[in-house]
């Protein structure tokens, strides 16, 4: 060989390698050109997604359309989403795609990923492989790509993950760098796209609770001023206006204290409204102030500083009501109710209020002026742990509060309290229950008055003790002047019986006779004198009774035992006006008619041949009258007046005591009723009593 | 017809026990009389000797035992003691509550007044035959 050949052969050797060279160069570059097309179709299938995805499509068509996305973009067999927070319960939602999974074996899956939201980080593509993680991977996994997406502001947090089976891993390619560079741009897309769709929606609440908002500060009856973080006005409502009278446009731009007038002498609301602006804090108070036409009113205002994101001032919104008539009103109860608390100061019982939990809400006396010893306001619960001395009366008042309440009756009781150096002060206390129909709660209040009787008791004592002692007085003469004239009786009547029997057993003569019925006559004298002082003792001793009495039966009795005692004929009448029957005191009726009858039959005229007696009686609704007329003697003019005194007799050859009229007079008086006395001397008396009727209802007293 | 009827009278006072006991035999002169001076006595010896059919005359106001504590006593006594005889108080007291008192006794058949008449008398003895 030369060395031309040889230098010939040698440069087509190194042309051979070159060709070689180009040739493999030449694979590469269709390599590289083949990569890139696919990485092209990759970008181009992205950017559908995106397209589509920006659309206003909903949430469930937008995870649709990304598990498609996942899988055709990654190249991977299945797509996953786990969202962490979608219905609020703890598991999350898991959607997927390219895989089908039984129930049991989708829980598996959503705890698994789950778990792994919580271990990898965020913004980074994570490639799982079954050989080095198989642990916290499902089983039937091969390969698994994840990526977590958070919106804190939201709290929302999602795993996106595209996964390949143990099965069909030999079908698909391994996953490389494109495809965690493009699966990451997918999900940084994503990110995007939720993030928009989260304040799309909040904008539009944002947006339709601004209209509300304005709506109200626009219609509300307060009034609404917005000024910029200087104070001046930027905005009124209609209300402002009304109220003021001033218009948007005559104040924009001012400071409404420059406009709005302040009545004088608020020095101290100045001065707190100043102080709290001045440090932008919010402040609520009352004030006076003056509107357009100078006329004054109870302004309420509460003034708000308002601050943007950055927590700078923007505005103050000041929202006004015109309290003129709250207050107006407020005073007027205000004086009301200190009218009534002075009054109730002065009055002379003990006035609290309760409720039914024992708290006292009104008490007329203090702590020291009132019995109670208690302050007004204060729980009457805890009153009784804090004063051991009065409390038992508390107790006893709590108990019979929960009586009263009980039975919705008003419940009276007697109390003692002790006084200063050991004496005891009695009182009477009432317990009112009172149910406030007009209030919401339609609560019981119970009012206890309490009245301090401590006087009337020490009265009450000794009129028992008198009372006692004079019963004990008037039974003891009662039984004197019964055993008296008991004993005067006694013999008297043996006389008589021996009279009786003498007429009886022996013919005695005409002169023994005589003396005879002298003595009888006389005795029954004296026994009637008996009689008599033991009715008028008995009058003035004995309460009046009501018992109903058939007049012309009770007359017509008086009638048979007067004739009995008179020898010569006296004509006797009644005659009756009204019903006979009358509801009266039986004794002193008969008593009062025995007297006027038997004195007009006493004083008869001996010298006519027909004297009589008639009785009238004449029975009016609330009245009785009883007439006793006569022809007899009559009684002079100048005796009229002393007739009616005791042992007075008009007459000293009368056989009476000289006590029927006292005690006519005296019984008529224990009757509430009168006696008038009409006579002229020779022709007649008439002596009318007139009584006044119970009717039944009174006969129980 | 006057004959089987017996009285008893009780009363402290002689004059009134004379005068009852010439009433009653002037109405009836055949009639048994037993006069009692003293309530004691009358219960003591009425106490141990039963009496029937007997009229009762009893006073009220009397010393040591008064007509109600005896008739109080008689009513404590076996029924069969007194069987068929008839008891009045006789009094002359005008006290309303003795004739109130007297109506409460089941023993008692009436309340008279003294001086009791011939009539009275008359009345009930003839009631008792």
């Amino acid at each position: 060989m030369n060395d031309s050949e040889e230098s010939l052969l040698k440069e087509y050797r190194e042309l051979q390698l070159r060709v070689t060279r180009f040739s493999a160069i030449e694979q590469e570059l269709i390599n590289t050109r083949d990569r890139l097309d696919h990485e092209l179709i990759l970008y181009k299938r992205l950017q559908g997604f995106t397209q589509r995805a920006i659309q206003n499509i909903n949430l469930f068509e937008f995870i649709t359309l990304l598990l498609e996305a996942i899988i055709d973009i990654v190249e991977v067999e299945s797509s996953f989403i786990y969202i962490d927070h979608l219905t609020g319960n703890a598991e999350g939602e898991l959607f997927q795609e390219g895989i089908s999974l039984d129930i049991a074996r989708k829980a598996h899956y959503r705890s698994v990923f789950q778990d792994l939201l919580k271990r990898i980080g965020p913004k980074q593509a994570v490639v799982l492989h079954a050989e080095k993680d198989g642990e916290i991977l499902p089983e039937e996994l091969h390969t698994c790509i994840c990526f977590r997406i958070e919106i804190p502001e939201h709290g929302f947090s999602c795993l996106l993950a595209g996964a390949i089976t143990k099965k069909n891993a030999p079908l698909y390619q391994e996953l490389k760098n494109k495809h965690n560079t493009i699966f990451e741009i997918l999900c940084n897309q994503t990110e995007t796209l939720y993030t928009n769709r989260l304040y799309g929606e909040e904008l539009q609440k944002t947006k339709a609770e601004l209209q509300k908002l304005s709506l109200i500060a626009t219609q509300t009856a307060n009034s609404v001023i917005i000024t910029n973080r200087f104070g001046e006005v930027e905005w009124v409502n209609k209300a402002f206006t009304r109220t003021t009278g001033y218009s948007l446009e005559e104040i924009a731009g001012r400071k409404p204290k420059d406009f709005l007038r302040r009545m004088p002498g608020q020095a101290d609301e100045e001065k707190i409204l100043t102080e709290y602006l001045s440090q932008k804090k919010e402040v609520e108070l009352t004030v006076v102030n003056l509107n357009k036409n100078g006329n004054p009113y109870y302004n309420r205002l509460q003034i708000t500083p308002v601050y943007d994101q950055t927590g700078q001032l923007t505005n103050f919104i000041s929202i006004q009501r015109d309290i003129t008539r709250e207050v107006l009103y407020q005073k007027e109860n205000d004086s009301i109710r200190n009218f009534f608390e002075a009054v109730l100061a002065h009055a002379p019982a003990e006035i609290m209020v309760v409720d039914s939990q024992g708290k006292l809400l009104f008490y007329n006396r203090t702590r020291e002026t009132g019995m109670w010893g208690i302050e007004s306001r204060e729980a009457l619960e805890s009153t009784l742990l804090q004063h051991s001395d009065p409390s038992h009366c508390i107790e006893r008042l709590l108990h019979h509060i929960r009586e009263a309440e009980k039975s919705a009756g008003s419940i009276q009781y007697e109390e003692v309290f002790a006084g200063s150096e050991g004496s005891e002060k009695n009182t009477m206390i009432s317990v009112q229950p009172y149910r406030d129909e007009k209030s919401a709660e339609n609560s019981m209040y119970f009012i206890v008055t309490l009245v301090e009787i401590s006087e009337i008791k020490k009265i009450e004592k000794t009129i028992m003790r008198n009372n006692e002692e004079l019963r004990k007085i008037n039974s003891e003469l009662d039984n004197f002047v019964y055993s008296v004239s008991h004993d005067l009786r006694s013999p008297l009547l043996s006389i008589k019986g021996i009279i009786t029997l003498i007429f009886h057993a022996y013919d005695v003569s005409s002169d023994v006779e005589k003396y005879l019925r002298m003595v009888e006559t006389s005795i029954n004298k004296l026994d009637g004198n008996i009689r008599e002082i033991l009715e008028y003792s008995r009058n003035s001793r004995l309460e009046v009774k009501q018992e109903k009495i058939n007049l012309e039966t009770t007359i017509n009795s008086i009638f048979q035992e007067v004739k009995y005692s008179v020898d010569s004929m006296v004509l006797l009448d009644m005659e009756f006006e009204g019903e006979k029957e009358v509801l009266s005191d039986r004794s002193r009726l008969t008593t009062i008619l025995k007297n006027l009858i038997s004195n007009s039959v006493r004083y008869r005229r001996k010298d006519i041949e027909t004297p009589h007696v008639i009785v009238s009686v004449k029975k009016e609704p609330e009245v009785l009258y009883i007439k006793v007329s006569d022809n007899g003697v009559g009684i002079p003019k100048e005796q009229r007046e002393k007739v009616f005194e005791m042992f007075y007799r008009g007459n000293a050859a009368s056989s009476g005591t000289g006590l029927g009229l006292y005690i006519v007079k005296e019984i008529v008086n224990k009757m509430n009723g009168r006696v008038v006395l009409d006579s002229e001397p020779g022709k007649g008396t008439a002596i009318t009593v007139s009584l006044p009727i119970h009717h039944d209802d009174y006969i129980s007293l | 017809m006057n004959s089987f009827l017996r009285f008893v009278l009780i009363d402290d006072d002689e004059i009134f026990n004379f005068l009852h006991h010439s009433v009653i035999k002037e109405v009836f002169p055949k009639a048994d009389i037993l006069s009692f001076q003293s309530s004691m006595e009358a219960k003591e010896h009425l106490g141990t000797n039963p009496l029937r059919g007997a009229i009762f005359l009893i006073d009220i106001r009397m010393p040591e035992l008064n007509g109600f504590e005896l008739v109080e006593y008689f009513e404590s006594l076996p029924k069969e003691h007194f069987t068929g005889s008839s008891f009045y108080f006789l009094t002359s007291s005008l006290d309303e509550r003795d004739k109130t008192r007297a109506r409460n006794y089941g023993l008692i058949n009436g309340y008279l007044e003294k001086p009791i008449s011939i009539e009275k008398i008359r009345e009930i003895g003839e009631k008792q035959r």
